[in-house]
């Protein structure tokens, strides 16, 4: 996904500058992409481009697109599918003349021969993008029929795939040129300017009026003015008829209807786990990663938070897969860690955000030490990637609720891919196992969907009872003990109920001491029949107690009757367990929260990204 | 666009018991005012449309009630014959055709004013061929609702009506009772589709949005589903509010938020624990004990000694004293002799009737419960004792 947006005004009637409406409008879009951006303008007859690798606000300090000069300008935030996140393949992109630039979200699927016939036409790329061949096309076209417009019509008629295309030319310097295929466009209508965006938020700011365009639907607009032919049948477009007026405040229309950001994202997550799922199958950084791992003595891996409970897993899993110890901890306690370390060792840091300061400084002090290392981050270029020699990114996208939630779920399932890609290198699995395994994860997305769909009413449910609960316990063991600190963490920091996670046998070395009659324990178990077997006996310790026993547990349990509640999981394999069960704990503690009257999103005392020590 | 509110709905055996004939399950009462009007209002509080009322025939008292709520003049249309949905569309056919889309909403479904608003936003924004609420439901219940199943963008993948097979093997949601849907749907309709196949078709030919929404959403078809209404809007009176007509006798305690309306007259020495609902014209005799969670409708007189608690009790019913109602809803115009108690707790073996499940086995609850419900007219003499989960069907004397 790419976010696009562009504003055409007429200086005297309008006061808005438009590089600042660009500029706030690439924030508001940021979620649809954020590997890199770019704006372009043309003021006094010469085309400007701005633009380069990483995150909108880096790029406002280092290029300040906000201070663009022009009465039209258009801009593009990135997320990359042909070519790699650089400064070249950022959009706009240009003609070899440089009096076009184009930007676009979408694939153009026949963009290979067409950009072979350019070339043969003389024409020079720059960037490995699909997108660079639409200004080229144009420039080809213009010279034949010396009419923008007409040269327009004649490029989109030749792309075949999905686009939303915003243009502009030195040509004509009114004009903002657009088409839409499969990809959402919108016109904001204003007084003396008009804007042109992926979605509503971008617009908000400046315009409640609103035309959403239909597939095949192409022209432009100009301060005062908005033309509009359907390619379908060549006729013009009456727009008058689709205004509509949106009546949603601009934190509505980025909640897409969810009363929280919390429950906006845990409803992403089988979206963001097919993206991740797909991303990191043709991701590079693994294969490289995997041979760092091998030659290295020690391997470190740490994290804050909820990162940390991935990193646990992590190592956990490597320990039954693939064969090889990983140490992993707390990264604010690098300090016990680093003065055993050099250069023969390895430190993978896992960081949602990319900037948590207590990661920041134990991959710094590993560094001076001579120890390489490797980024696991939701954010491209931010501090954690870029001082890491390699990176592997998740595709949660943005996460805004305070609470990690998908971006968990996310590094879990890339964690998971390197672990299967390490153990099949050292043959501590068989390919066909490997294989195996990695079809296994790529069923996540639909059962994390089942999951969420089997159990939410039923978290709604017991949450009114949890809300009424002062403390409670989340046992586990094996694969499923990181998944039970997740869970504790969930329910302490969004719905302020004093939870722990113990493995499910250090119980009765005293936690169990706690335990009195309507004590809530929730038991993760892991898809395992051995694990199961195990965990009878610490469920009935509890139930011997009268604690409320509530199992976090496949359809095919052989342990439903111990439950007072039981969330049942869509059966699966016991690898997929932190990408399954952990929903139905975000669920839990979200309704907790919701119940006790809290704002899920903005829990007390706590900030999304921790950037002090 | 037009509005099109649906209000001729049958319905189920168990619920059936509480309706008097001529009236319509749209009409049963919470906290003062019928089921629709929580419909009507959301709607028409988001789409200032002409809006039409559908009815079945010989249900007027649907169409007067209904109007004295709502905003703007309804446009009635008698639906004569079938009982599906799909023929109380095609029965307002005649007043749609000149629009591009209308906003469908069911007239026995409870939900927030927002619902109605997200759905409208995002058609409008999204401009997908149709727009549906969809709603979380318990995997137990998928039986009773028509399902649709939805891809991970939000758009509809397919739509099953209510499924045989309770274990549905795909991540499902209901169909929340609110569509915008494009007109031409009506040709499909016409062609004998149920409303489910139409948006299934819809879903698989064109782009069909769902709008997902997890907060106050009640489908009005059992029983169980009354009570669960009645507890979760009552849930939300967050203080005391006594009107100055109503009549407070000294001794009396009240705690917790409840809503007394206009000329209530509470005796001396009750004792009332929010949150509670008295309406118009009701009477609380002396000693009663009001526990939470009660709906009492007007005229309602409830005789010494009572105590109640979590119930629906509907207008016009009459309890002499010494009278126990728990987990029960009570029809319209019921007579309640001295010495009654409606026992509420099942037993283990006990299974309670097939209803759709709210509450059962609450964690912490060692017992399930749930109590009787009452047809209207009905008259039950004194020292009489009820098993949990009875129905009692309209008009019948228990002597």
């Amino acid at each position: 996904m790419c976010g696009i947006i562009g504003i055409v005004l007429d200086n005297n009637s309008a006061n808005i500058n438009p590089g600042t409406a660009v500029f706030h409008g690439l924030i508001r879009l940021e979620y649809r992409g954020y590997d890199s951006a770019g704006v372009a303008s043309v003021s006094r007859d010469k085309l400007i481009i701005l633009k380069g690798k990483g995150r909108i606000s880096e790029l406002e300090k280092k290029l300040c697109f906000s201070c663009i000069e022009g009465d039209v300008v258009i801009g593009h935030t990135r997320w990359a599918t042909h070519g790699a996140p650089s400064d070249i393949n950022a959009h706009p992109h240009s003609d070899c003349s440089g009096r076009i630039a184009v930007v676009h979200n979408g694939v153009i699927q026949n963009y290979r021969e067409l950009k072979k016939m350019l070339i043969q036409k003389g024409h020079v790329f720059k960037s490995e993008t699909d997108t660079e061949v639409i200004p080229h096309l144009v420039e080809e076209f213009y010279r034949e029929t010396n009419d923008v417009f007409k040269a327009f019509v004649k490029t989109i008629k030749m792309l075949e795939g999905s686009f939303a295309i915003a243009l502009i030319t030195v040509v004509e310097p009114d004009k903002i040129f657009f088409a839409k295929k499969d990809s959402p466009l919108i016109i904001g209508i204003g007084n003396g300017f008009n804007i042109i965006a992926s979605d509503i938020p971008a617009l908000l700011e400046y315009t409640r009026r609103i035309i959403t365009l239909r597939d095949n639907w192409i022209g432009y607009i100009t301060p005062n003015e908005i033309h509009i032919i359907d390619l379908t049948n060549n006729e013009n477009v009456e727009w008058s008829e689709y205004v509509r007026i949106v009546e949603w405040s601009l934190e509505d229309a980025t909640r897409s209807g969810y009363p929280h950001y919390m429950l906006k994202e845990i409803h992403e997550q089988p979206r963001v786990l097919k993206e991740t799922y797909y991303g990191i199958r043709e991701d590079p950084v693994i294969a490289e990663t995997v041979d760092r791992m091998i030659n290295s003595r020690n391997i470190y891996i740490t994290g804050a938070g909820t990162s940390y409970h991935a990193c646990l897993y992590f190592s956990i899993l490597m320990n039954i897969i693939g064969r090889r110890t990983i140490i992993s901890f707390v990264s604010s306690e690098y300090q016990v860690y680093v003065k055993a370390v050099d250069e023969q060792d390895l430190l993978i840091v896992v960081s949602q955000s990319g900037e948590t300061m207590d990661s920041l400084k134990a991959l710094r002090s590993f560094k001076e030490r001579g120890v390489r290392t490797i980024a696991i981050s939701n954010v491209v270029d931010s501090a954690i990637p870029r001082e890491c020699e390699l990176t592997i990114y998740t595709r949660a996208g943005p996460e805004i609720g305070v609470a990690a939630t998908k971006t968990f779920t996310t590094q879990t399932l890339t964690l998971t891919w390197l672990a299967i890609a390490y153990s099949e290198s050292t043959g501590s699995i068989t390919r066909i196992e490997a294989d195996e395994y990695r079809k296994i994860l790529g069923s996540s997305s639909e059962l994390v969907a089942k999951t969420i769909s089997w159990n939410e009413i039923s978290c709604k449910e017991l949450a009114k009872w949890l809300s009424e609960r002062r403390d409670m316990y989340y046992l586990s063991r094996s694969i499923g003990l990181p998944i039970a600190m997740e869970g504790a963490l969930k329910m302490k920091e969004i719905a302020y109920i004093h939870a722990e996670a113990y493995p499910a046998g250090e119980s009765k070395h005293g936690p169990i001491a706690l335990v009195e009659e309507d004590y809530p324990v929730l038991f993760i178990i892991p898809e395992q029949e051995e694990l199961e077997k195990i965990l009878l006996g610490n469920i009935q310790e509890m139930k011997a107690r009268n604690a409320v026993v509530i199992g976090v547990a496949s359809e095919n349990t052989g342990l439903s009757d111990q439950f007072n509640y039981w969330f049942k999981i869509p059966s699966s394999h016991w690898l997929l367990t932190p990408i399954t069960h952990t929903p139905v704990l975000q669920l839990l503690a979200y309704y907790t929260a919701v119940e006790k009257g809290f704002d899920p999103d903005k829990p007390r005392n706590l900030a999304k990204t921790v950037t002090v020590e | 666009m037009k509005n099109l509110i649906l209000a001729g709905g049958r319905a189920s055996r168990e619920l059936s018991v509480l309706i008097p004939k001529g009236r319509n399950k749209v009409l049963l009462k919470i906290m003062g005012k019928p089921v629709i009007y929580y419909s009507l209002n959301g709607l028409q509080q988001t789409v200032s449309a002409e809006t039409i009322l559908v009815y079945r025939a010989g249900e007027e008292d649907v169409y007067r009630e209904a109007s004295s709520y709502s905003q703007t003049p309804l446009i009635p249309v008698v639906q004569e014959t079938g009982d599906s949905v799909h023929e109380a569309i095609l029965a307002a056919e005649s007043r749609l055709r000149d629009i591009d889309y209308f906003f469908l909403v069911f007239g026995d479904i409870i939900v927030e004013q927002d619902a109605f608003t997200h759905l409208l936003n995002t058609h409008l924004t999204e401009e997908p061929s149709a727009t549906i609420l969809v709603v979380p439901i318990e995997p137990r219940n998928v039986y009773t609702y028509g399902l649709a199943i939805v891809d991970e963008n939000s758009f509809v993948k397919k739509v099953v009506e209510k499924p045989q097979s309770i274990e549905l093997r795909e991540p499902c949601y209901a169909l929340g009772g609110l569509y915008i849907l494009p007109i031409w749907i009506l040709d499909k309709l016409e062609k004998g589709y149920t409303l489910p196949q139409a948006i299934d078709y819809l879903a698989r030919e064109s782009r069909v949005r769902a709008v997902y929404y997890s907060d106050l959403w009640i489908d009005i078809g059992y029983p169980t589903d009354l009570l669960e209404a009645t507890y979760q809007l009552l849930s939300r009176i967050d203080q005391q509010f006594i009107s100055n007509k109503a009549e407070i006798e000294t001794n009396t305690v009240i705690k917790g938020p409840v809503y007394i309306s206009d000329n209530v007259y509470i005796d001396h020495y009750v004792v009332i624990k929010g949150p509670v609902y008295l309406g118009d014209d009701s009477f609380i005799g002396a000693h009663s004990f009001i526990r939470h969670y009660v709906n009492i409708e007007n005229r309602v007189r409830i005789g010494a000694f009572n105590e109640i608690r979590y119930s629906n009790i509907q207008p016009y019913a009459f309890t002499h004293s010494r009278v126990t109602i728990m987990d029960s809803i009570i029809g319209e115009n019921t007579l309640f002799e001295s010495n009654i108690t409606l026992l509420n707790v099942l037993s283990e073996e006990e299974e309670p009737p097939r209803l759709r499940i709210h509450i059962v086995n609450k964690p912490g609850e060692k017992i399930r419960k749930m109590g009787s419900v009452i047809g209207y007219n009905s008259r039950i003499s004194t020292n009489k004792v009820l098993k949990p989960g009875t129905i009692l069907e309209p008009n019948t004397v228990l002597k």
